[in-house]
């Protein structure tokens, strides 16, 4: 089944300068238990095609898309209350900066159980006054929601749970923040988590066990993930399947076997190039020549093409639409690669 | 710019053309950091101390890059800090050209300033924001009189920006008008305005996207070769470090535990802290992912670290004591158990609590039953004859409450060299330093090649 299907979907900034055109007609899929990855550098509209599908979007942002259906259910349709009832409850998300997203006030331990209480129906108060009261004298040990928040923390290998449950965030490790964090968006037991970034900011080996974690929750709880990155690397080991994102636009998704041994449009094969390897000592890097083009200010056509080693004049003036370039679902939006079965898809 | 720009204001202790000797020397180097908060906090026992550094040796030859590699708060920032004199040293020396410079006074440092400088990891914040580009590049040469006159200068900070790939034209733009790659070329040419010839380089790409990342590794590169300019390069991104560093310089808890050549230390890494960190980092491709050895534990305060080796406490290959008669997987499982308790990572309240919600009651046998069962990785039934009843007589010892005589138990039934002796640097090979008992032919114990065995 598919859990997430977008197609064609663009959110537009509308600002004095003009419009700006964050995610440019963009497809993508999810199916049941998949681990998907969306790469991309600063600016290539990641982060906004994520909000875009929580529906998160800050004023002034339009969101138009031909399909956006999450469990066959269009997103765009639901009244802000329904969307509010989705985030949380079946769409989670993790961002790069935990300690940004937890409440330096708050236990850990109650933040968890507050979560449990707003989106699982378990049968305790959640009125202003007794929320208050939780907050100030401390939350019930013996509640049936301290009592999940407990076995979140157990289930993301916070050792100790118990009396790690009673700390605040600014007693936590980064790396624990983060499991934290896993906890709190995997409490609603969400169909699909949105991890945006969730390693960026920890140290390699923390990073390691937090992708296991990743790849656990996908057994434990049967969800899908999201995974949003820059880091190619954290993608080969991660993910099943890849979408690479540039200013705006798909610009390549396989596999993700497929796409690190085969890789295609020009834009990956350049960013692969540019990508120190600790297994390999190379004599040169390949940066990308010139930067990722101003929002305002993207090209017409191709938006890779500027800075296109391979670039022609037909590059400037085509918009490239998606063509299958390898094995099974390998494609690649660009004009300078031979379809290999001849056609071109449509819809971009 | 030729050599006679560089001489203009010379200093004469620092014989730039001299090339004997490494260029940057620290010798047992320490920073330590008081935490103690006033006078209450220093008449009330002695002061608590962050041991930042802690006896670090290093040399920076000519033309070198020398990275320095660990998690956060293993104290490589400060180690390039205190080498700029940033840090008044606690102890040790740090020597320019042979030039002692560790404690200098601000004044005094002066003019050796103008021969090491640092760039830092956010661009942006160490750019003042109310000076436009110009100024900010202008401001060193001003501070040392290089150029002749305004004019002079303004020249220089031109061509300066045309060879970190700048137009000149943005000479009268401010930082925030650049993206993040672009403040770091700033940052870079304000860096070389004095043509220092040692940049210490403090996470200068982490913050940037791969694309722009290569162009200012590349542009380092160009700047080695054309000034003859020593790098060191302080980084958690072994990737980067693998395609820039000569050199490299593991650090733990503010000490260095091993020391090779890029390409040596990548490919037969043999402190188990180095070795754990290379199998952490994600790769691209399949082929080359090796088994993780996943580090238990979290980092142990610098203000305590663990005695003997500072890794003890999380190292998957500790060595069993002399006469040790059980395996060492079985050693290794007890010295586990024996660090947590410890560490007072045993939290005894909750098993209790745990076990009245179950069963009702606590007894002090159900409870140390407990503390085995939820903390002993693996089961003491593999343990020699002895050792097993350390075990249950310390959790019995915990669980009525006797902290003391239970540390004392597993001190006493599980010890290790690890946790008796400091390490002594051993050499590997020529230039191959490491610190772990494991390779210290002369250490007691059961030292043995690391790889080659049944770890």
């Amino acid at each position: 089944m598919t859990m997430l299907q977008i197609e064609n979907l663009r959110t537009e900034f509308e600002t004095p300068r003009g419009t700006v055109t964050a995610v440019n007609g963009v497809d993508l899929h999810i199916d049941n238990g998949e681990i998907v990855g969306l790469v991309g550098e600063s600016g290539s509209g990641k982060s906004v095609l994520a909000q875009s599908v929580m529906r998160l979007v800050e004023d002034p942002g339009e969101i138009t898309a031909d399909e956006l259906l999450f469990k066959g259910e269009p997103l765009l349709e639901k009244s802000e209350a329904e969307m509010t009832t989705i985030r949380g409850n079946e769409i989670s998300m993790v961002f790069q900066d935990p300690m940004n997203s937890l409440n330096p006030t708050i236990t850990v331990g109650e933040q968890i159980a507050e979560t449990v209480r707003l989106h699982q129906d378990i049968g305790e108060s959640i009125s202003l006054p007794a929320e208050m009261k939780r907050k100030i004298i401390g939350a019930s040990k013996a509640s049936e929601s301290w009592r999940r928040a407990i076995e979140m923390l157990e289930s993301v290998q916070i050792p100790h749970p118990e009396s790690r449950a009673t700390d605040y965030p600014h007693e936590f490790s980064g790396g624990m923040r983060q499991r934290a964090m896993i906890a709190i968006a995997l409490s609603c037991e969400p169909d699909l988590l949105i991890a945006d970034e969730p390693t960026t900011a920890l140290d390699v080996t923390i990073q390691a066990q937090i992708l296991e974690e990743l790849h656990s929750i996908l057994e434990v709880f049967d969800t899908s993930i999201l995974l949003i990155t820059h880091d190619l690397a954290v993608v080969a080991e991660t993910c099943d399947r890849v979408n690479v994102m540039y200013a705006g636009e798909m610009v390549e998704r396989a596999t993700t076997r497929e796409l690190f041994s085969n890789p295609q449009h020009p834009y990956t094969q350049a960013l692969l190039a540019s990508t120190p390897q600790v297994e390999t000592a190379v004599e040169e890097l390949e940066p990308i020549p010139g930067t990722v083009p101003e929002p305002i200010d993207i090209p017409y056509a191709c938006h890779f093409a500027p800075r296109c080693p391979e670039a022609k004049e037909e590059c400037f003036e085509v918009d490239p639409a998606f063509r299958r370039v390898g094995s099974e679902d390998h494609e690649a939006a660009c004009i300078r690669r031979e379809p290999v079965d001849g056609e071109v898809i449509e819809n971009e | 710019m030729s050599e006679t720009d560089m001489t203009d204001v010379g200093v004469e202790d620092t014989d730039r053309n001299s090339s004997e000797g490494p260029l940057l020397q620290a010798d047992g180097l320490k920073k330590y950091f008081d935490q103690s908060d006033g006078m209450l906090d220093r008449l009330l026992g002695p002061a608590s101390k962050v041991k930042a550094v802690d006896g670090v040796d290093f040399e920076l030859g000519r033309q070198e890059t020398v990275a320095v590699v660990g998690e956060s708060g293993c104290g490589k920032s400060t180690l390039g800090k205190t080498l700029l004199n940033l840090h008044d040293p606690t102890g040790g020396e740090v020597r320019l050209g042979g030039t002692e410079i560790g404690g200098l006074s601000d004044k005094e440092m002066l003019p050796y300033r103008k021969e090491i400088q640092m760039i830092f990891q956010d661009p942006l914040a160490s750019l003042n924001p109310r000076q436009t580009v110009g100024d900010i590049i202008k401001a060193p040469l001003e501070v040392h009189g290089i150029g002749e006159d305004d004019a002079d200068r303004t020249e220089r900070v031109r061509s300066l920006l045309d060879r970190v790939g700048l137009s000149p034209d943005y000479l009268e733009r401010y930082p925030h008008q650049f993206s993040g790659g672009q403040q770091q070329r700033i940052g870079i040419a304000r860096a070389l305005a004095l043509e220092p010839r040692v940049l210490i380089a403090d996470e200068p790409v982490s913050a940037l996207d791969v694309s722009v990342q290569a162009q200012i590794l590349n542009l380092l590169s160009t700047f080695q070769e054309e000034f003859g300019l020593s790098i060191l390069f302080i980084t958690h991104d072994l990737s980067v470090v693998r395609y820039i560093a000569d050199r490299v310089l593991v650090m733990y808890l503010g000490e260095i535990v091993e020391s090779a050549p890029v390409d040596e230390l990548f490919e037969s890494p043999q402190h188990p802290y180095t070795q754990s960190l290379l199998s952490s980092v994600p790769r691209i491709d399949p082929e080359e992912r090796s088994d993780r050895i996943t580090l238990r534990g979290v980092v142990p305060s610098p203000m305590d670290p663990p005695s003997g080796c500072r890794f003890h406490t999380r190292c998957p290959v500790v060595i069993p004591p002399e006469g040790w008669s059980g395996t060492k997987e079985a050693f290794r499982s007890a010295f586990r158990f024996r660090n947590q308790l410890l560490s007072e990572d045993i939290d005894i309240e909750n098993i209790e609590t745990h076990l009245e919600a179950r069963s009702g009651r606590a007894t002090t046998e159900a409870v140390a039953e407990e503390v085995i069962a939820d903390t002993y990785p693996g089961s003491p039934e593999d343990l020699p004859g002895g050792k097993r009843e350390a075990i249950e007589s310390a959790a019995t010892a915990l669980a009525k409450g006797d902290d003391e005589e239970a540390a004392s138990i597993v001190s006493e039934a599980f010890p290790s060299p690890c946790e008796r002796r400091t390490p002594t640097e051993h050499r590997h090979a020529s230039d191959h330093a490491v610190r772990c008992h494991r390779l210290d032919p002369s250490a007691p114990g059961q030292p043995r090649r690391i790889g080659a065995d049944d770890d």
